[in-house]
Order: structure tokens, then sequence, then C-alpha cells
């Protein structure tokens, strides 16, 4: 199972990265699972979206939510849906839809969104606040509800959950 | 006669974080009264975080500065810094710095071809839209700009914001099996780079006519990257370090960015800038491929920056296979030096155009004073010389949706670094 974390280095857009930071470190990371991540929603993302197999993304969010807020959702349901995931102007959902387009979404793809608070919400767009704070992704509960999110996709998937591997870009 | 209106267009344009920007365009009378292009550019807050810090930092510090062109920041640093220095890298870190930066060209400008403006010239919303009947030209682009982006990660250790570059050259001489793979990846897109020059030349037409004044770095021998002397269509040709005698920076009352004006001029730089100051210096090969599409230079049309970009494209990768063709891993990738006290200016090419960096450093190599001045803030004022000119050649009486996706087109024809939102423009209209 690959995890990727989405985001780039600016204010609560890191989110992604910095999640996925938090779960490398984490004792029982499970052998099957792949973590990494990419900036923003580009190229290399949409070659992740080509391989088969289940890929989770692992996002901010902005949806008018309570902030802390993770929730998840299928490729279908972003494709389809208002753009609420992703602060990014060329999104998870762009990327989703290029891939479509382009016959090469093979990935069984879930987005997991993280509700940050913008200072400015602009239809279209976007407008970051300051990083959340790593040790408030403990404090607030996100790692912990991510890491059981992503344990019951391994189990419903049939992943093997021993000691795992880490990479990164 | 069409009827005259007045008409109010706010844009309170959403970018990317690599800058943010809008347009605000009031029509009266039939006539453009007001326009401004709002641009907020990041670097300014980069050139404070650098000072205090060692010297030997700024590499991997400017890179951060921009997602698409890292290398453009890393080439103007080091080349400003190792001037104070008195480092002289050598041929070596000369040719792969050249090698790296056609990457970068590859990757940003297949990057803004396929998936920026082309679908604002085939007639699409979007990207996602134009793959849909379009596929093909599609995975092309993503395959060209996988090859920069590979280019960028064996010499830069990753293709993102690489941290291979040092003062002095690179931290690791990539080793000859790497550079083998390189090559072949490349030769193996040849095909795509040839077939986009002509696909550009169909698509890229029809903009505003009027002279553009090109400013672009030459270079005696080689089409330029990272040296050369500033120089003008019409002869003016000055170093780097006499940037600040030629180009005037000023704050305007529309936008928290600098604009900049050469001798009180608006003036381009970029893709097409650089080739119409420098089409005798591409190889046969290139000009075959050119004069086959039809691609006609000098051109003062602004878009045919579309095809300028594919041109740059196969010239980067004609360039970056020469220098693999011949690659032996150097025994030391970085000069040495010791830190010294003083001034340093440089000039490089980045995708987007012109990139000029100063550096103060003090006799233990930290960073006094710096000043960036990026590609997007010098064309400011060009970009919105040539929305007043294309808005009114194409007819100001036309339905505000076509007024705005006019504006769109012409904005992002630049690849302004606002250009990372592909659709940015989120339109109101108010009638006076």
């Amino acid at each position: 199972m690959r995890v990727i974390g989405v985001g780039s280095p600016f204010g609560a857009d890191r989110i992604g990265w910095d999640v996925v930071a938090e779960l490398s470190r984490w004792d029982e990371l499970p052998a099957g699972m792949i973590l990494s991540c990419c900036a923003r929603p580009d190229r290399e993302l949409i070659e992740s979206l080509a391989e088969p197999g289940l890929l989770i993304l692992i996002d901010a969010m902005h949806s008018g939510r309570s902030s802390g807020t993770v929730c998840c959702f299928t490729a279908a349901e972003v494709i389809s849906g208002e753009d609420l995931i992703s602060t990014h102007s060329f999104g998870i959902k762009s990327a989703l839809r290029l891939a479509e387009a382009l016959g090469s979404l093979k990935a069984e793809v879930w987005i997991c969104g993280i509700e940050i608070v913008l200072e400015t919400a602009w239809r279209g767009g976007d407008h970051y606040t300051a990083p959340v704070p790593r040790d408030s992704l403990n404090c607030l509960g996100i790692i912990k509800e991510i890491k059981k999110i992503l344990m019951d996709f391994m189990r419903e998937h049939g992943y093997p959950e021993g000691p795992g591997l880490v990479s990164s870009q | 006669m069409a009827e005259e209106r007045d008409i109010r267009i706010n844009v309170p344009v959403l970018a990317r974080v690599e800058g943010e920007g809008s347009l605000h365009l009031r029509i009266q009378g039939g006539r453009i009264a007001e326009l401004g292009l709002r641009i907020f550019e990041p670097p300014r807050l980069f050139e404070k975080f650098l000072v205090g810090r060692d010297c030997r930092e700024v590499p991997d510090m400017v890179a951060r500065i921009c997602g698409i062109c890292p290398v453009a920041y890393q080439m103007s640093a080091v080349h400003a810094i190792e001037s104070i220095l008195e480092i002289d890298p050598g041929p070596w870190v000369r040719a792969m710095r050249r090698l790296l930066y056609c990457g970068e060209w590859i990757e940003s400008h297949s990057l803004h071809i396929h998936l920026l403006a082309a679908p604002d010239f085939l007639g699409f919303g979007s990207a996602p839209e134009m793959a849909k009947v379009h596929p093909a030209e599609v995975r092309r682009g993503l395959r060209l700009q996988a090859a920069g982006n590979e280019i960028i990660r064996v010499l830069g250790g990753r293709s993102v914001h690489p941290v291979g570059v040092c003062i002095g050259g690179f931290h690791h001489a990539p080793a000859p099996e790497a550079m083998r793979e390189l090559l072949a990846r490349l030769r193996g897109v040849l095909p795509d780079a040839e077939e986009l020059v002509d696909w550009c030349a169909r698509l890229g037409a029809g903009g505003a006519q009027r002279r553009l004044t090109c400013l672009a770095l030459r270079h005696p021998a080689e089409y330029p990257m990272n040296e050369g002397r500033l120089t003008t269509g019409d002869g003016l040709d000055f170093g780097s370090s006499e940037f600040d005698r030629h180009i005037e920076e000023f704050q305007v009352p529309h936008s928290t960015a600098l604009h900049a004006l050469l001798h009180g001029e608006p003036y381009l730089v970029g893709p097409l800038a650089r080739l119409n100051l420098n089409r005798d210096h591409l190889p046969v090969a290139v000009r075959q491929v050119m004069d086959s599409a039809g691609v006609r230079l000098p051109s003062h049309d602004m878009f045919h920056s579309m095809s300028a970009r594919a041109v740059e494209i196969l010239y980067a990768l004609h360039e970056a296979i020469r220098l693999l063709e011949t690659y032996e891993p150097a025994q030391r990738s970085a000069a040495e030096y010791r830190p010294r006290a003083g001034i340093g200016y440089s000039a490089t090419e980045a995708p987007r155009g012109v990139l000029w960096h100063r550096y103060e450093i003090d006799a233990d190599g930290r960073i006094v004073d710096a000043r960036i001045v990026p590609p997007t803030s010098q064309n400011q004022a060009c970009i919105e010389a040539d929305l007043r000119a294309s808005l009114e050649d194409q007819g100001l009486e036309r339905p505000e949706s076509e007024l705005r996706a006019l504006a769109e087109k012409v904005i992002r024809n630049y690849d302004p670094c606002i250009s990372c939102a592909t659709h940015f423009l989120d339109l109101t209209v108010d009638r006076l």
C-alpha cells in the first residue's frame, strides 16, 4: 500500500508532508506500507496514479469542517464533487481528472484530507496560514486517526502488518 | 457601431505560492481607463532571510524560492558569490551546470506548453479537458517534463528543490552509468521535441503585434544559460554588474511588487527574447526543424512564445546529449575557496528569462545584503502593455467572458509564476 503526502513547503500546505514524516517514525509501521511525499499534485503523482494497487493520498483540505477533521474520499467522489479537497490550484482533483482522461488512473485511490484553517479562502485559489505545528498533529489526534484509517485499509486489502520500509523524496 | 459600455473587471487572482496576482481592468467609454496587473513576489522575503547566513547555505535556500525553476536561482546565486570569492570552477563544473540548466528548461517549458498554455490556444477550460481530446499530446508533454526532471534528479539529488549544487561546483559527480542511462533517455524523447516544434508552430500566433524590446544574455560562442552579457536588439550591451545603471525597479500604486523598466520602457525577458537575440547560436539540427515548421525569427508576436519554448526544449535536449556524450566524472566536483569580503553580481537565463542576483558578503563569508530580481517582475510592465494592446486589438465591445478569456491567455502566455495556478482568474464584473 502506497501512502503519499501531497504538499509544498509553504504554511499549512505542508501538513501532508508532516503527517508522512510522523508516520515514518511509527515503531509499528507495517511492512506493506510505503511512504513518500510529492511536491503538489505534479507529474510524479500522475505517474503514481498509473500504478495498480492501493494508493492513499494525504493532503490539506479546506471544506468548512472543523480544523483538524480527517475525512476519506474515493477518487470518484473527488472527481465528481466540488473542489473541497486540497488547497492547490492544480489540485488532486485536477491530477485525478487528468489521469482519468489519459486512461492511466490504474490505482485504487483514496484521498485522506485534513482540514486546515485558511486565513483567506478565495474561490478557486489558495492562501495559506502558518504551518500546523508538528506537536499539534499528535495533540489533536490527527496522527492517531490517520494510523487507524491506514490500518483499516491494510486489513481490508490483506496487506502484511510487520515492520516496514520508509522511502521519501 | 457597438454600444459604448462602462465595465469594471476586478480579478482577485489567486495564485500558487511562487507568486500571487490579480488583474484590475476598467473599460470606460470604449477605452481602457485602468489596467493593472498585481503580482506579489515572495523572493523579497528570501532576500532578508539570507542576511547573516553563511554563503554556503545560499544555493539550498534560494532553491526554495520556486518549485519550478529552483536551478535558475541556484545558478544565479553561485555565479554571483563565486565572483566575489574569485573561484574558477573549471570546465567540468561549467559543463555540468549547463546540463543542469538544460533539465530545468525542458521540464519548465514542457509543463507550461502542455498543461498551462495549450488549453488556452485550443479552446479548452483545463488540461484535463484537453487531455480527453489530445491525450497523445499531453502524454508527450509529461514524457518531456519527466526527461527534464531526470536531469535535475541525477545532478541535483532530487528533481524538486535539488540539493546537489554548492559554491564551487557540485557535492558529487554522477557515476558514468547513471549518465549513460540519462543519455539514452534523452535520445529517446528527441522525436517528441521535434514534433513539439511543429505542433507549437501551428498553435501559437495571432497575438498583438507591437515592437518588443527584448533583453537577454548574449554569449560569444553559445546559446546563453549561465554566462554572457545583457543585450537588447538595438545594440545595448552591459554586464550584470551594470544592471542597476540600465534597469530601474520601482513601486507602482496597484501592486506590492516592484516593476522594472529598461531606460524608462517596458521590456521582454524570456524564451522569445532569448531566441530573437540568439538564434544564430542554435545548432543546424535545431534550425532545420525550425525552418521546416515555419518558425520565423525575429518575431514580435508574443503568442510565438509557445514556439520559442518548443525550440528551446529541442535545443536543450541537443545540448544535454552533446554534454553527456563526452561525460567523464571529475576527480574533484567542486573547487576549493576561502571566504573573502566583496560584492558580486550574476544574471543567468531562467526558463522565464533573466534572473539577476546581487550579494554582498563579509570576510567570514556571511551574507550582508542580497537582492534578487526575478523575470516575472521584469515582465510585468510588458504584460500590462500587451494586455492593453491585445484587448484593444480584439475589440473591447466583446462580452466580458471573452475579454476575461483573452486576458488569461495573454497573461499565461508569459509563463509568469502566477501561472502555476492553471486557472487563476476569478472574474467579477461591475457595470458602471
